[in-house]
């Protein structure tokens, strides 16, 4: 990747980022219960399972901008798994979510985090959520285990509680900070990468 | 627009129409020679005049119009109007001009297109003439949809070349082909993941059959320049309405991004009324004495299930039947004895999982798989639906069982997300494990290609019913392709669990035995995506809805729609349909079960 041009930041405090965050994560771990406390403040005990993919808009503002984030909550049952590319393709963020008190879904979640290593965007920024925080009575997967792994991967991480809403803003917030606020990198103008004609999206899309 | 091409068709023409650019390309770049490694920027352009439509090519001045192509074996063409390398002799803007033609569609013969290989390259086209002149291959920077074409001509893709498209006579016989051909080609979605612009350019030749029955057939016959001019005014008479009524951007340079829109018309929807649901009493108005349905009369019943639903107490009886757990032929007593028989084979296959302990569950990962996932879905199944309230609802536990007796049922298909959707209307209504279960099972039988891992039957679905928007509102189908959502997966839920997530628990009770009476086509739940989609074409398309956009407006329909203004809508364009079953291609009428494909 060309390098980021830091020189100029045209548009003051007052620019709007847009990016694409996508969750993914096994099954009734929490994605969609994250998104509607992230989005809409709610929580429902028995949110209903996703099918195919909702689609939710969020913004947050940081000190110099405003992130628009776009927010694909995908289904995370294994059958609909082939479903998923679609999804991530393009994603310039993404929440890997496990429930902590399910080992199994915390390997689900190291699996999503080699797929998006190998098939996303290059430059995808990545957490890791380890949620139902709320449950501690239940953990099986231990804070410093998920942290080592975050930290071997590179990838954000916190352990979260739609319910409580514990570190659900945050672990959105620490994302946004994350992301290349800045003019568009690694295209000039007119020039197509043509090696990767699915891959044309911005390292930054502020506007 | 470009000077040269102002004095190309000045020459060409003292118009009386003047001419009109109706789309321009920029981006298209023309090899310099066949054996030369140059290329030169410019812009192809479709341009009506009073004497016929051409298709242009001119170099571009634009300084800025340079780009980086990538040509066929990975190599990296700066292609620029300014010179690229010192040093290297370049051609004059001379022998640049020189390769900008004009030609008549109608003396075009074909054209052979290739796509980028493996992402190497990128597409081009070459144009081939009547009279044999082969033209210099133009290079596209992004993918061009082309789709205004096919209002002059027609396309079909050469039998013996996959990359070759030819243009063939404008008769409607030869259209109709040139649809099943592409439908020989099988799954046009797949194939234009791996192949956009072959499948883009022969795409267009589908929507020509509407225009050609309706519009062009006058127009096309007469060569005399009289006439010509005339069918130029009409076309174009024909387009600016369609741009009127429908703001279609035609000088638009954002990459060839252009909407046609053309129509068969069907006949106007008749006006459907509903009828009140079928009650206790009517029901029995069709049954013998020995409680069979009276085969003579099941079309009729079917019908008036299909025009009203079921009163919510004849549920239990009827559902049966709908399903097939009882059939229509089975006397009271014979239903009776097998659902004796039924209960216990029920029963038997509950113990099976019942019995297996934690131990055993370590080593058996499959089951313990399938029943976790039973687990996760039930509790978070319509519980906001007094029946499954509360923490200790018995109910979510004769949920569970049915689930989990399904997987035992069927381990190779097990348990899918979605099935619990299909399982708990059934149990409301049943008020019974078991018979919950063998309607679970009928109705499975009619869904489960839904749950297969490959997904290859929602896809179908998918296919289906992108073909059926096409047909009933070209408009939609054609903003949707140029939103890249014409692979349709915003209707996936809808598809999926037949509307479970859409309308309220009720509601859906009544949809669904009103498409389980496969009245009045077998597709009908097709027909019902298409009524909805198009009730929202002019949100979709006045708020320049995006592929998320559309997604999300999907989604947010649920709980919005009116169950019987859909209903209505749906079985009004399937009379529309019918009614025009001789113009409509062979696939449509295949999905449709009518013309002469119709099975009884």
């Amino acid at each position: 990747m060309a390098a980021r041009n830091t020189g100029a930041r045209p548009g003051g405090p007052n620019k709007t980022c847009q990016f694409k965050l996508v969750l993914l994560g096994e099954s009734a771990v929490g994605k969609s219960s994250l998104v509607l406390r992230f989005v809409k403040g709610q929580f429902h005990e028995y949110q209903e399972s996703t099918i195919g993919a909702a689609f939710l808009t969020q913004t947050v503002c940081l000190d110099d901008a405003t992130v628009k984030f776009e927010i694909w909550d995908t289904a995370g049952q294994e059958r609909y798994h082939s479903l998923a590319p679609m999804y991530y393709r393009g994603a310039q963020a993404a929440i890997v979510v496990y429930d902590i008190t399910n080992q199994e879904s915390f390997q689900k979640a190291k699996n999503w985090v080699k797929e998006l290593q190998r098939q996303a965007s290059p430059n995808i920024v990545m957490a890791l959520a380890g949620n139902k925080a709320d449950m501690a009575n239940k953990r099986v997967v231990e804070y410093e285990e998920a942290q080592a792994y975050a930290e071997e991967n590179a990838l954000l991480f916190m352990e979260t509680s739609a319910k409580t809403s514990m570190n659900v803003n945050d672990i959105f917030m620490a994302i946004a900070k994350k992301l290349p606020i800045g003019p568009p990198q690694g295209e000039t103008t007119g020039t197509v990468d043509m090696n990767q004609p699915q891959q044309q999206q911005k390292g930054s899309c502020c506007k | 627009m470009s000077e040269n091409l102002q004095t190309l068709t000045s020459n060409l023409s003292r118009s009386i129409i003047p001419d009109q650019v109706v789309l321009r390309i920029p981006g298209v770049a023309a090899k310099l020679a066949e054996d030369s490694e140059e290329y030169v920027p410019g812009a192809i352009s479709i341009v009506e005049k009073s004497i016929g439509v051409f298709i242009e090519w001119a170099p571009s001045d634009d300084p800025d119009a340079s780009w980086v192509m990538a040509t066929d074996n990975g190599e990296l063409v700066t292609v620029s109007s300014r010179s690229p390398t010192a040093g290297v002799e370049r051609h004059s803007p001379d022998s640049y001009s020189k390769l900008a033609f004009s030609l008549d569609v109608n003396d075009l013969s074909s054209f052979r297109n290739n796509e980028p290989k493996k992402g190497k390259g990128c597409p081009s086209i070459r144009l081939i003439c009547k009279d044999g002149t082969s033209y210099v291959p133009l290079f596209f920077k992004k993918t061009p949809r082309l789709l205004i074409l096919s209002i002059y001509i027609t396309l079909r893709r050469s039998a013996r070349e996959q990359n070759l498209v030819m243009v063939v006579d404008h008769k409607a016989e030869a259209l109709a082909k040139s649809v099943s051909m592409l439908d020989e080609n099988g799954d046009i979605l797949s194939r234009f993941m791996q192949n956009p612009y072959a499948t883009a350019m022969t795409g267009f030749s589908k929507i020509t059959t509407f225009v050609q029955d309706q519009v062009i057939p006058t127009l096309l016959e007469d060569d005399d320049a009289v006439s010509q001019e005339e069918k130029i005014r009409a076309m174009r008479d024909l387009r600016i309405r369609d741009e009127c009524e429908e703001h279609l951007r035609i000088h638009s340079d954002a990459g060839g991004e252009f909407e046609v829109v053309t129509q068969l018309e069907l006949p106007p929807r008749p006006e459907i009324y509903r009828e009140t649901p079928v009650t206790q009493q009517v029901w029995d108005s069709f049954k013998l004495s020995d409680g069979t349905m009276d085969s003579q009369k099941l079309h009729h019943l079917k019908m008036n299930v299909f025009r009203g639903g079921i009163a919510p107490e004849l549920r239990k009886e009827a559902w049966k039947m709908l399903l097939g757990y009882r059939q229509w032929t089975e006397t009271n007593s014979e239903f009776e004895a097998k659902r004796i028989s039924l209960a216990a084979e029920y029963e038997r296959m509950k113990a099976q999982w019942k019995s297996i302990t934690e131990d055993q569950e370590r080593r058996f990962a499959k089951f313990a798989k399938r029943k976790a996932l039973v687990e996760k879905d039930v509790a978070r199944t319509d519980r906001t639906v007094p029946f499954f309230q509360g923490d200790e609802n018995p109910n979510l536990t004769a949920l569970h069982n049915v689930l989990m007796t399904y997987v035992m049922y069927n381990f190779d298909l097990g348990y899918v997300q979605g099935m619990s959707d299909f399982a708990s209307p059934l149990l409301y209504v049943m008020k019974n494990e078991a018979d919950t279960f063998w309607c679970f099972v009928g109705l499975m039988e009619r869904t489960h290609r839904n749950f297969e891992k490959d997904q290859a039957y929602i896809k179908l679905q998918m296919n289906q019913l992108r073909d059926l928007v096409m047909i009933v509102n070209p408009r939609l189908a054609n903003y949707l392709e140029s939103h890249q959502s014409d692979d349709m997966y915003f209707c996936f839920r809808w598809v999926l669990v037949w509307f479970k997530r859409e309308f309220s628990f009720l509601d859906t009770c009544k949809l669904w035995e009103v498409l389980w009476t496969g009245q009045p086509c077998p597709k009908f739940l097709l027909l019902v995506c298409v009524a909805i989609l198009d009730s929202q074409m002019n949100v979709i398309i006045d708020n320049k809805f995006g592929l998320t956009e559309i997604l999300k407006h999907v989604n947010d329909l649920s709980m919005h729609l009116k169950l019987e203004e859909v209903l209505t809508a749906a079985e009004a364009i399937f009379h529309q349909l019918s009614a025009s079953q001789d113009k409509l291609p062979a696939h449509i009428c295949d999905y449709l079960n009518i013309g002469e494909a119709a099975t009884p």
